[in-house]
């Protein structure tokens, strides 16, 4: 073993959830710097460590303070103003504030580690006519349907935007392919007691996304079959906010919470907004305060007040130099 | 398998007879070790089974590296297999948790010498805890400290490092 594996033993231990650890060892020198942003080494490191951390969470509503990224580690995203509506495989898919055309939902792609991003082109008017009673759309990395990729160095890779509509029982898809550049797969689907879908986090567990509805159920949209259908969920989560989650065990779950907190003497209802089972946290909001709970110690973190917080995405990523952090040609 | 020369028998605390092999480190010093410790190490255990005489040379360690190996592979290699669960299967990985914080209690030029020596030797669990240690002493320095910890010239031109540290100030904390 020489000096550079050594080298590069000791960083490939150096904590992910502490991804400015690594940038710092980089500027040591220039040999450092060249192992740091090697892709061998950036490739060892993830696989080392086999599960990416969270970077932090994006919200959907407006954070108090103006921050559009609470970070639960050393990673400062540059802000944005623009509706946070997914987040997953180290992209973030968001909607514009200022839509390039009145009426349209303006979608872009972002990858918030190399500020790079990419705009959507409009989706199929039909689907943006008024009666549209509402919609949700997902993002994950393009070889998720044929379940090629862990997901752990995809972010250069293509992406899939799926976006589904609701039209009282009418539902219809369609997904963004970046490979062609276009909508396509359009789908449709009478969905007998579907109020439609609700704006929030949803799911990818295999090869499916679901989606939260007002109603009992929960919609399935397979990406292998362009097909839908819609799922009851169990009684316990008949009455509150449900967030479909992938478990660890590669299943479908259910978070969600009916407990009444009694803060001095007033019951107050706390609401699930966001789960990341990878990380074993969930994310609840209550009277506009954001908290997260780790499931395995039980510790809760104060995260954000906001307002308008529907839905809580976890920015679940690695960050390496190299990636981000542009190399220097001299170097 | 060939018997190897190097290996000699002899009796346990609790009667029972152990196989042990005889290391030789690069500065000649000797040291008996139970075979079942010894074969912590990847490399004495093709040389064990390649058999031979009087003892196994290893080159590349000296002895002072090669008493702290031997003292890792002693306490991982007599840690019984409890059944997983049960409170004594908890209480030896305390302890052995214990034991490897203290081992790593050492200055950066010996955890250095006992991370090649752990290559060399191939016990993963120690190149392991000693590159971990490492890292841990880095984590929260600043590149300066890492420098001096190390002893490594900066080899960045004042722009070059200026720019460096705009673009990950614009990334992290």
């Amino acid at each position: 073993m020489d000096v550079d594996d050594i080298v590069e033993e000791i960083l490939c231990r150096l904590p992910p959830d502490d991804p400015a650890s690594l940038a710092r060892a980089a500027l040591v020198c220039k040999r450092w710097y060249r192992l740091v942003t090697d892709p061998h080494c950036r490739r060892r490191f993830r696989r080392f460590h086999r599960s990416a951390p969270m970077l932090g969470v994006f919200s959907d509503g407006a954070i108090i303070n103006g921050r559009f990224f609470v970070s639960t580690t050393s990673f400062r995203p540059p802000s944005r103003r623009d509706f946070v509506r997914d987040a997953r495989h180290g992209r973030v898919l968001l909607q514009e504030s200022w839509p390039r055309r009145t009426g349209f939902v303006g979608l872009v792609v972002w990858d918030p580690i190399t500020n790079k991003q990419r705009q959507l082109p409009d989706l199929p008017r039909q689907w943006l006519q008024h009666d549209t009673l509402n919609w949700n759309t997902a993002v994950l990395c393009a070889a998720t349907a044929d379940r090629t990729c862990d997901h752990l160095e995809c972010h250069h890779g293509h992406f899939l935007v799926v976006f589904v509509a609701s039209t009282f029982e009418l539902v219809q898809t369609c997904v963004y392919s970046s490979k062609s550049g276009a909508w396509s797969n359009h789908s449709s689907a009478l969905l007998g007691g579907c109020r439609g879908v609700t704006l929030g986090p949803c799911a990818l567990v295999g090869s499916a996304l679901y989606f939260d509805t007002p109603d009992k159920s929960i919609l399935k949209y397979d990406l292998g079959t362009n097909k839908m259908s819609l799922i009851g969920v169990p009684s316990e989560c008949w009455h509150s906010r449900k967030v479909p989650t992938a478990m660890e065990d590669g299943g479908l779950g259910f978070a969600c919470l009916d407990t009444l907190l009694h803060v001095n003497a007033h019951p107050t209802s706390m609401v699930v907004s966001g789960f990341a089972g990878s990380v074993g946290v969930i994310f609840v909001h209550t009277h506009g305060v954001c908290f997260m709970i780790n499931l395995n110690s039980n510790r809760v973190t104060k995260l954000f007040r906001g307002v308008n917080v529907n839905g809580i995405f976890p920015y679940i990523s690695f960050c390496t130099p190299g990636t981000g952090v542009p190399c220097l040609s001299v170097v | 398998m060939a018997a190897a020369d190097s290996c000699d028998g002899i009796s346990t605390s609790g009667g029972g007879w152990e196989k042990t092999v005889t290391l030789v480190s690069s500065d000649d010093a000797r040291f008996e070790v139970r075979e079942a410790a010894a074969s912590l190490s990847q490399t004495v255990r093709r040389m064990i089974r390649a058999g031979g005489d009087g003892g196994i040379p290893l080159p590349k360690v000296d002895a002072r590296t090669l008493s702290t190996v031997l003292e890792y592979c002693n306490k991982h290699a007599a840690v019984p297999a409890p059944a997983p669960e049960s409170s004594s299967a908890e209480a030896a990985a305390v302890d052995l948790e214990w034991f490897d914080k203290e081992l790593m209690h050492v200055d950066l030029a010996t955890l250095c010498s006992l991370i090649r020596a752990a290559d060399y030797l191939e016990v993963a669990g120690l190149l392991d805890l000693t590159c971990k240690t490492v890292a841990d002493m880095i984590k929260s320095k600043t590149a300066e400290e890492i420098r001096q910890m190390f002893g490594i010239q900066n080899d960045f031109t004042p722009e070059e490092e200026e720019q460096l540290s705009r673009e990950n100030a614009g990334v992290f904390e």
